[in-house]
């Protein structure tokens, strides 16, 4: 197949068509100082100038809250409705760290139990990802196996050729269909800048060894090194939402007398209640307890569970952090401890 | 049923019992007769129970497999949901998501076995399951004993039951109340049981572990305390068997909330030997 | 810097304190909170223009709050939660060991180039509560009985009513309830935060547009009064809403109506903590 480029200019155009179509776009957008990864509205300000959006594509697949079911109260009873899941999604702009995370995303929701939700819109969604031209310290994804130019879990990779625009690297049956459909927004040629591309596997070294990282968590529940690792961490939930990975929820009502509906919204281990029994009881009461369960969730129990660990080493969480913990710091002094790298 | 996993079957409820001021059981059945007739469970699993308006709880299913077209719930009032349960009436609707979990080994590791059967206070509930399992397929076991005890009278569930246990003679049941327990003002007229806490009624009590399957259940230092008393009778660790409670929300292993470890108590759980649980981490 | 350090080994090896919470480098431009308990950790103390953090935020926390004396650096804005703390019983005067830092400024960690806006208005530039002050005194740039005036404030104010709405509906839809701005917050110590409470559900814990505005309204009303303009909310905010903008806009009310302003005063409750009989009463209409 003939090479296929996309511009800036054709991109947003691009982006803003699909989502005149009633299809949910999302997308990298400037707001207030930072990137995200939104929904795109007509009024969107579509930009591509940031190394990495401070959110990931996760709410694309994974709303903060999202109905599951509905029901009408009456004298004669309860009526209720199913939802379903009819809107495609496309998702542009995130990196290979994000895309890595559908298939581990995919693991959880289709654990014995298919949720619809996740795995219906996965399904139907069309992923287009932006390989990394930049890392920061933060960013530790060959640690995990993963590449600045991965194409795991992607359907159309895009690598920056000029400062305008991309060439096109379709990945799958679905990335084909997609450059076929939106062909008119594809151009077969673009001046190519050479200083790109700027960033490869070998300028992201790896830092530790993921396996001496695990059999030390195994080992160490009660080890005094998780206070010190946790001891700036005061509880709040911001790097498990800023997470690819990450996927706990809550299930709640929200009704009037007549008529409610049941959502189910992102909730974080890390938050001070989030165990807490009907008797008050509490198993994880402090914060570095709490610190503990999102490492050892995922270095350990996700590879027990699925033999994948659930991270992809984006490092959002470390910069997301206000009070500055990092987990490739805290995954580093694990190893250290374990006498390994 | 639909393919939402989180859809609820609407349940009907066909009787109310008060068991203590903030203990009530529901005897729940399927509005769809289809529903009723494909529903299965086993021992030991649990559901989670929905006041529409309020949200959703998690209780076991107190009732025994071997009954068909009910299941029968027992919970105590603390919050939300539990509140608005206990407002409801016979006839209101119940959503019901379920059955979850493992189940305990009976045909595997109970058939032929002498069966013990410990609890306290409202942890007869899933233990009561697993009795009047065994005592409807009664002549696969061979002694079953029951060691029951509550703070107080007042706080002692399934009372009926209890005086049907106690009566029938393929049952060795000792009911015990704390010291003090049984004064007039929690409605005790009189107390023919035991007068202590239940892991040393449980010593006294005569029960050896040969050939012997025990199954515990209640509050978490009751159990602490009972584990040892047991070993010390003769009852292997690996036919010691209890239940895990953590908080849950979605009960099919997505939402993150109820693991120790790596051991997912609505996936893994909630049923255990006590030699598993000796090596989970101390966070449940 | 050698100061603090020299200091900080003293408290620790006389076991003054048992706990020692300040700042150490990341890097030449950034800097984290850090726990001591040994003495040959007190090399580790740094202070500079990149200590933005309010590490008071952390007395309130459960293991700190066990340790018997705790010894904070901290500079004019978190001394004055420090004060606020003490004031609402939070933790006993004695407790705390202040190792008061002079302050001539922070750089804002949005734009390091510049000097956070807080410190453009800072009255405490030289500890106004300490057992030890450490730097060198310097030059005030405003007076304590000047009032707290933020220009951010007075060029908000010029917008209509329908717009500032407008804007705040719009900026608290972003919210994702990460709690990021509580958690950071040193005077947010509830044992049970309102929004954790579900019986009733006063707050919709969903990060809709609805839950959004009730939660950030909630929690900047049960701020007023007792905001000492740190900043730490707005900083530490993934989404970047400007949290310090509604605070400021209220910390100038509570001056205007009360004449009071936060975190100065050991004597002084804030003013919607308390109640004289001879309160105003002129918003009863």
């Amino acid at each position: 197949m003939a090479d296929l480029f996309l511009t800036h200019d054709k991109a947003k155009e691009l982006l803003k068509h699909i989502a005149s179509q009633g299809i949910e776009v999302f997308g990298p957008v400037k707001k207030d100082g930072s990137h995200l990864i939104e929904k795109i509205k007509d009024q969107s300000e579509i930009d591509f100038s940031y190394f990495i959006t401070a959110n990931s594509i996760k709410e694309a697949l994974f709303p903060r809250y999202e109905k599951i079911l509905s029901y009408k109260i009456s004298q004669e009873g309860i009526e209720v409705e199913d939802v379903s899941i009819d809107k495609s999604v496309v998702i542009f702009g995130g990196h290979p760290c994000d895309a890595a995370s559908i298939p581990l995303m995919e693991k959880i929701f289709g654990w014995d139990y298919k949720d619809k939700f996740f795995l219906e819109r996965r399904e139907k969604a069309v992923i287009l990802t932006l390989a990394c031209e930049e890392a920061d310290k933060d960013c530790f994804c060959t640690s995990l196996g993963y590449s600045p130019r991965g194409e795991i879990g992607s359907d159309i990779l895009l690598e920056r050729v000029s400062d305008q625009g991309w060439k096109l690297k379709l990945l799958s049956e679905k990335g084909k269909e997609f450059a076929k459909k939106y062909e008119t927004y594809f151009q077969s040629t673009l001046e190519v800048d050479k200083k790109y591309p700027k960033l490869s596997d070998k300028d992201i070294p790896v830092q530790f060894d993921a396996k001496i990282v695990k059999s030390w968590i195994d080992t160490h529940f009660e080890d005094p090194l998780w206070e010190k690792i946790a001891s700036n961490c005061w509880s709040c939930a911001a790097c498990t939402y800023v997470c690819p990975t990450c996927h706990c929820f809550d299930i709640t009502d929200d009704a009037t007398m007549w008529s409610g509906m049941r959502t189910k919204n992102w909730d974080a281990c890390t938050l001070p209640y989030f165990t807490l029994h009907a008797s008050q009881h509490n198993p994880r009461e402090q914060h570095f307890q709490r610190y503990r369960q999102r490492i050892n969730h995922k270095y350990s129990i996700y590879v027990n569970l699925f033999n994948a660990i659930s991270c992809t080493g984006c490092g959002r969480c470390s910069r997301a952090c206000g009070a500055k913990v990092n987990i490739l710091e805290a995954v580093k002094m694990i190893a250290s401890a374990a006498g390994g790298k | 049923m639909s393919d939402n996993v989180y859809m609820p079957y609407l349940m009907k409820i066909s009787d109310i019992r008060d068991e203590t001021p903030d203990t009530r059981t529901y005897r729940l059945e399927f509005t769809r007769p289809e529903d009723a007739e494909k529903f299965d469970f086993k021992a030991g699993q649990f559901g989670l129970y929905s006041a529409f308006g309020g949200g959703e709880s998690t209780f076991c299913v107190a009732s025994p497999p071997t009954r068909k077209g009910y299941i029968e719930c027992t919970f105590r009032v603390m919050g939300r949901v539990t509140t608005q349960l206990r407002d409801m009436n016979i006839g209101d609707i119940v959503g019901f998501r379920g059955p979850y979990g493992n189940s305990f080994p009976i045909e595997e590791k109970f058939y032929g076995k002498n069966i013990t059967f410990i609890a306290g206070g409202i942890g007869l509930a899933p233990v009561r399951c697993v009795i009047w399992n065994i005592l409807d397929l009664r002549d696969k076991f061979k002694d079953v004993n029951i060691v029951y005890g509550a703070r107080t009278f007042q706080d002692l569930v399934y009372k009926d039951e209890i005086k049907e246990w106690e009566d029938r003679k393929d049952v060795n049941l000792v009911k015990t109340l704390d010291p003090g327990g049984d004064k007039a003002e929690y409605g005790c007229s009189g107390w023919n049981g035991k007068m202590g806490f239940v892991p040393a009624v449980l010593k006294e009590s005569g029960i050896k572990g040969d050939n012997g399957v025990a199954v515990v259940c209640g509050p978490p230092i009751m159990i602490k305390l009972t584990l040892p008393v047991l070993k010390e009778l003769g009852f292997a660790e690996e036919n010691t068997f209890t239940t895990l409670e953590n908080k849950m929300k979605c009960g099919i292993g997505k939402c993150g909330r109820c693991n120790v470890g790596s051991f997912y108590v609505c996936k893994h759980g909630p049923v255990l030997s006590a030699a598993e649980l000796a090596q989970l981490p101390d966070e449940y | 810097m050698e100061n603090l350090q020299k200091k900080a080994k003293e408290l620790l090896s006389n076991k003054e304190v048992d706990l020692i919470i300040g700042y150490t480098s990341i890097s030449e431009q950034e800097t984290k909170p850090v726990f001591i308990k040994e003495a040959d950790e007190a090399s580790k103390l740094v202070f500079n223009a990149f200590c933005f953090n309010n590490l008071a935020t952390y007395l309130t926390r459960k293991d700190v709050k066990a340790v018997k004396k705790i010894g904070i650096v901290a500079k004019g804005c978190d001394i004055r939660a420090i004060v606020n703390l003490i004031v609402e019983n939070q933790i006993p005067r004695e407790k705390v060991y202040i190792l008061g830092m002079s302050c001539p400024g922070v750089k804002d960690p949005k734009n390091p180039s510049e000097i956070n806006s807080k410190c453009r208005v800072c009255k405490v530039q030289n500890p106004h509560l300490a057992d030890v002050i450490i730097g060198e005194k310097v030059a005030e740039s405003n007076k304590m009985d000047q009032k707290v005036h933020h220009s951010d404030v007075e060029e908000f104010n010029k917008k209509t009513r329908e717009e500032k709405w407008q804007f705040w509906t719009e900026q608290f839809s972003k919210c994702i309830r990460c709690y990021a701005c509580r958690q950071a917050c040193p005077m947010c110590y509830c044992n049970r935060c309102i929004v954790d409470l579900n019986t009733p559900q006063w707050i919709d814990t969903r990060s809709n547009p609805k839950g959004g505005l009730a939660w950030n309204l909630v929690r900047a009303y049960h701020l007023s009064g007792r905001c000492i303009d740190c900043g730490e909310c707005e900083r530490v905010c993934p989404v970047n809403i400007p949290l310090m903008l509604l605070n400021r806009t209220l910390q100038e009310e509570v001056q205007r109506s009360f004449d009071f302003e936060a975190g100065y005063d050991l004597e002084a409750s804030a003013p919607l903590t308390v109640f004289e009989k001879d309160d105003q009463e002129n918003f009863i209409r």
